[in-house]
């Protein structure tokens, strides 16, 4: 093997700080990534249109309770206690309505997510709506409660009565507009 | 290692090591360009080949609109980004191979046997007199006096790597040292190299070299990817934008299940989907309706009509998303509307109404054709021909032959034989938990024939070979692939199939799991034959046409079970099929099985002394082992079935029964 000589070499100083300045800048970028790639994703999903429509029932709800709770409102002014129990009752059903529909179509939703069919940003809107709707329940009985204990009981057979005895209904009454609907389609002029 | 590196100044390296990068883009980039542009067929072309395609030239109003947008359409596939990306791509790589590479300098590899020029395995004499030969045309003793003393010297370097060389392939201590380094003097120093000037990693501009580090690492690199993550993100696997996917998923889940979902509805659906939103931003959405109302009843209009081309040409694209997407919610009420507008748009016909497959024909006035009784291409075969001319309402005798004889090639589907079917079973038999499939026989037939031939049953057996046994759905491809459907109205060339969903009956919905499957192969010579050929009792000239439906599930427990096939054209009306088939599923016989298991006893003894005796007999073994296999699972299956297995799966039916219930309650009551 050749030795070769070992040629003066200059040394050139490198401070310490170096190599922390590399890794600071990477860091800082990476965390400078990661904030703005999370920011612009929640910016997104609140952008996002709601699966379900406005739940009318709910804000109906809340809006008594509001009234109700406002202590600027008389007292024979507030909203009777039965109209409020009513309201709360609809809001359970709209929710329990929306929760059934969510588990339903739940094998469809990671079917489609796993087939790339639906974009992650939807398929994320879809887990927090579960979510929200399990919430939303926890709150309902909460507030049952405070009306009444032990009323949950009762309270939730109830509502999904209710529940079925509307989609029902619906759908009998929709029977006239199915006809009509029909006729145009097939264009049955009578 | 010396700490010492060599640098790159005389420009021998970095050439080669961007030529390697840049072909690494460039051919796989290249072959997809061309392979885009080749793919481009013409349709008329290839149906001429094709029997029973339409293959008719006809003129409309809007023939200008429509060959730019096709022009455009074929432009845009050759002058686009990637095409300058090419070219630039493919200057940059030429030039620097011719210019900017250096030869490079093999001097300093030591062959013998090129230097030599002898073969590997020649033999120590050839080797010898080769050598002598050379050494006597450059000893220096035995050089000519007239030569300068540079190619002298020249001569006498040549002599000393001959001489080597010799040496190398004779001497055993210098050939050790040629084996072991390469070369026969021992090992030669190695070098490494940085592929960069000395300028730009010692010099003043070495900033240069951290700044280009770091803007490509930090900042393309992050930039590009991300950019192209986000655009995977925007669109499906289908390549349909996720925000319309997402429209599509949410109408679909909030719809009021009492209502009937119309092709109005879908086509309002559609129209509002992302992709149209972008490019249509300039037209309101009661525009975008009238522009497709007026494609619809097949008018024109001038100003529009650019704009009415581009947006039509995008419906049928979208409308399959929607289907997509409406299959994994198995609803099939708004996929049988879905792919009824889909044809409204490909045939330019109006979406409501019962004259569908008379208004597609081309020159029809749909005045009169709506003011009359007839409804079936086939009744305009029925009645005469002066009754027919006044039914479609067309007064020019050479429009009426054009739309006649595209009326006649309209296939539609006679079924001979629908029913589930497991390869290896008798007949009609389908065994509990098999992995069944639908087997379809049909006939293609032209509305202009009448009645059915009778065809023997005999010819509906599918061949009993290897290939079907392992996958019968191999009978799909070997039929030859459908042509190009006949659609003057619509703006790009596509090839005719049909749709097909299982439906359970039970819960009218899309059968879990399955898919959309694709008729593409279909002989439709029968189009083409006389009546007389037609029912004809040897049925010589007659095609009968196989479909094998792959069936997702495996078959179930012991029972009858109700589904309904739909199939649907995606280009003609009157060609669809909607039919029910039942599957039921019943145990083997017993006597069967006994049979079965004396027999599978035979097989094991057979093999083992087949195995012992010798070992010739492999090629027969594998069949006898998946047949001994399926067998087996077949006993173990009929054995399970009558013992406890049923009594847990029912129990398993019921746990899931409250759900179903509630769903059937909410969702479904409406829909029947």
């Amino acid at each position: 093997m050749d030795e070769q000589p070992e040629t003066t070499q200059e040394n050139i100083p490198i401070s310490i700080i170096t190599p922390l300045i590399y890794v600071g800048v990477t860091l800082s970028l990476f965390i400078l990534f990661s904030i703005i790639y999370r920011r612009k994703r929640v910016e997104n999903l609140s952008h996002m249109q709601p699966i379900f429509k406005t739940n009318y029932n709910s804000e109906i709800y809340n809006e008594l309770k509001a009234k109700n709770d406002d202590p600027s409102i008389k007292k024979e002014n507030k909203v009777h206690e039965k109209v409020l129990k009513a309201a709360l009752l609809r809001k359970a059903v709209e929710s329990i309505r929306r929760s059934m529909k969510l588990k339903e179509f739940e094998s469809s939703f990671n079917k489609l997510y796993q087939l790339g069919l639906i974009g992650d940003d939807f398929y994320k809107q879809y887990e927090i709506q579960i979510k929200y709707q399990e919430l939303e329940i926890k709150e309902i009985v909460q507030e049952v409660e405070s009306y009444k204990k032990g009323w949950v009981q009762t309270f939730f057979p109830l509502a999904q009565e209710i529940c079925f005895n509307e989609a029902l209904r619906r759908r009998l009454k929709a029977t006239d507009e199915r006809s009509e609907v029909l006729t145009e389609l097939w264009d049955l002029k009578t | 290692m010396a700490s010492e590196y060599n640098y790159d100044e005389s420009g021998e390296t970095w050439p080669f090591f961007i030529l390697a990068i840049l072909s690494l883009f460039l051919i796989p980039l290249t072959i997809k360009y061309i392979s885009r542009i080749l793919s481009n067929e013409n349709p008329t072309l290839y149906n001429e080949s094709i029997k029973g395609s339409i293959n008719l030239k006809i003129d409309l109003a809007n023939k200008d609109a429509i060959e730019k947008f096709q022009n455009k359409q074929k432009s845009s596939k050759i002058f686009n980004k990637t095409l300058i990306l090419l070219i630039i791509g493919w200057s940059i790589l030429i030039y620097i191979g011719k210019y900017v590479t250096k030869e490079a300098d093999l001097t300093g590899l030591f062959d013998p046997y090129t230097i030599l020029d002898i073969s590997f395995t020649a033999s120590e004499k050839e080797i010898k007199s080769k050598y002598r030969k050379l050494s006597l045309k450059y000893h220096p003793d035995k050089l000519p006096r007239d030569l300068t003393e540079e190619a002298r010297q020249q001569m006498e370097q040549e002599y000393i790597r001959v001489t080597s060389a010799y040496k190398a392939l004779t001497d055993e201590a210098i050939r050790e040292n040629f084996l072991k380094y390469g070369h026969p003097d021992g090992e030669q120093s190695t070098v490494h190299g940085i592929a960069l000037p000395k300028f730009l990693v010692d010099g003043k501009y070495n900033y240069l070299v951290v700044l280009l580090y770091f803007v490509v690492i930090g900042l393309l690199l992050p930039y590009l990817v991300g950019k192209w993550w986000s655009n995977v993100k925007s669109h499906t696997r289908n390549g349909l934008h996720v925000n319309s996917a997402s429209n599509f998923v949410r109408a679909v889940i909030d719809r009021d299940p009492a209502k009937i979902i119309t092709p109005k509805t879908i086509l309002d659906w559609i129209l509002e989907s992302e992709e149209i939103n972008q490019q249509f931003k300039h037209l309101s959405k009661e525009e975008r309706l009238n522009l497709v109302d007026l494609h619809f009843n097949r008018k024109f209009d001038k100003e529009r009509e650019d704009d009415k081309i581009e947006l039509i040409s995008k419906l049928p694209f979208l409308i399959n998303g929607l289907i997509d997407i409406a299959v994994a919610f198995k609803l099939q009420d708004v996929v049988l509307p879905a792919e009824d507008v889909k044809k409204c748009v490909i045939s330019a016909t109006p979406i409501n109404g019962k004259y569908h497959e008379i208004l597609q024909l081309p020159f029809v006035d749909p005045k009169v054709v709506e003011s009359q009784d007839v409804k079936k291409l086939g009744k305009l075969f029925a009645i005469t021909e002066e009754q027919a001319k006044a039914a479609l309402g067309i007064k020019n005798e050479k429009e009426f032959k054009i739309a006649m004889q595209v009326a006649s090639k309209i296939p539609s589907l006679r079924i001979l034989e629908a029913e589930f079917k497991v390869p290896g079973e008798e007949d009609g038999i389908v065994p509990p938990n098999s992995t069944a499939h639908i087997s379809l026989k049909f006939l293609v037939k032209s509305p202009r024939l009448k009645s059915c031939p009778d065809i023997d049953d005999e010819k509906l057996k599918d061949e009993e070979n290897l290939e079907y046994m392992k996958n019968p759905l191999y009978i799909n491809e070997k039929q030859p692939s459908l042509p190009y459907s006949y659609a003057p109205y619509f703006p790009h060339p596509f090839k005719l199939n049909w749709s097909c969903y299982l439906i359970n009956q039970k819960e009218n919905k899309i059968v879990e799991d399955s898919t959309k499957i694709l008729l593409e192969n279909i002989d439709l010579s029968n189009l083409e034959i006389s009546q007389e050929e037609w029912i004809d009792e040897k049925n010589e000239n007659l095609v009968i046409s196989t479909f094998k439906i792959p069936f997702t599930q495996p078959t179930g427990q012991i029972g009858k079970y109700h589904y309904r096939l739909i199939m649907k054209n995606n280009a003609y009306f009157g060609s669809d099929l909607d039919i029910p088939i039942d599957l039921k599923v019943t145990a083997i016989p017993l006597k069967n099985l006994d049979n079965l298991k004396k027999k599978l006893e035979d097989i094991g003894k057979e093999k083992e002394s087949d195995d012992e005796e010798d070992s010739d007999s492999d090629i027969s073994d594998p069949e006898e082992d998946s047949l001994a296999g399926a067998l087996a699972a077949l006993k173990g299956q009929a054995v399970k079935k009558k013992s406890k297995k049923v009594e847990e799966i029912d129990e398993d039916e019921e746990e899931e029964e409250p759900f179903s219930d509630i769903n059937t309650d909410t969702e479904d009551e409406g829909d029947n």
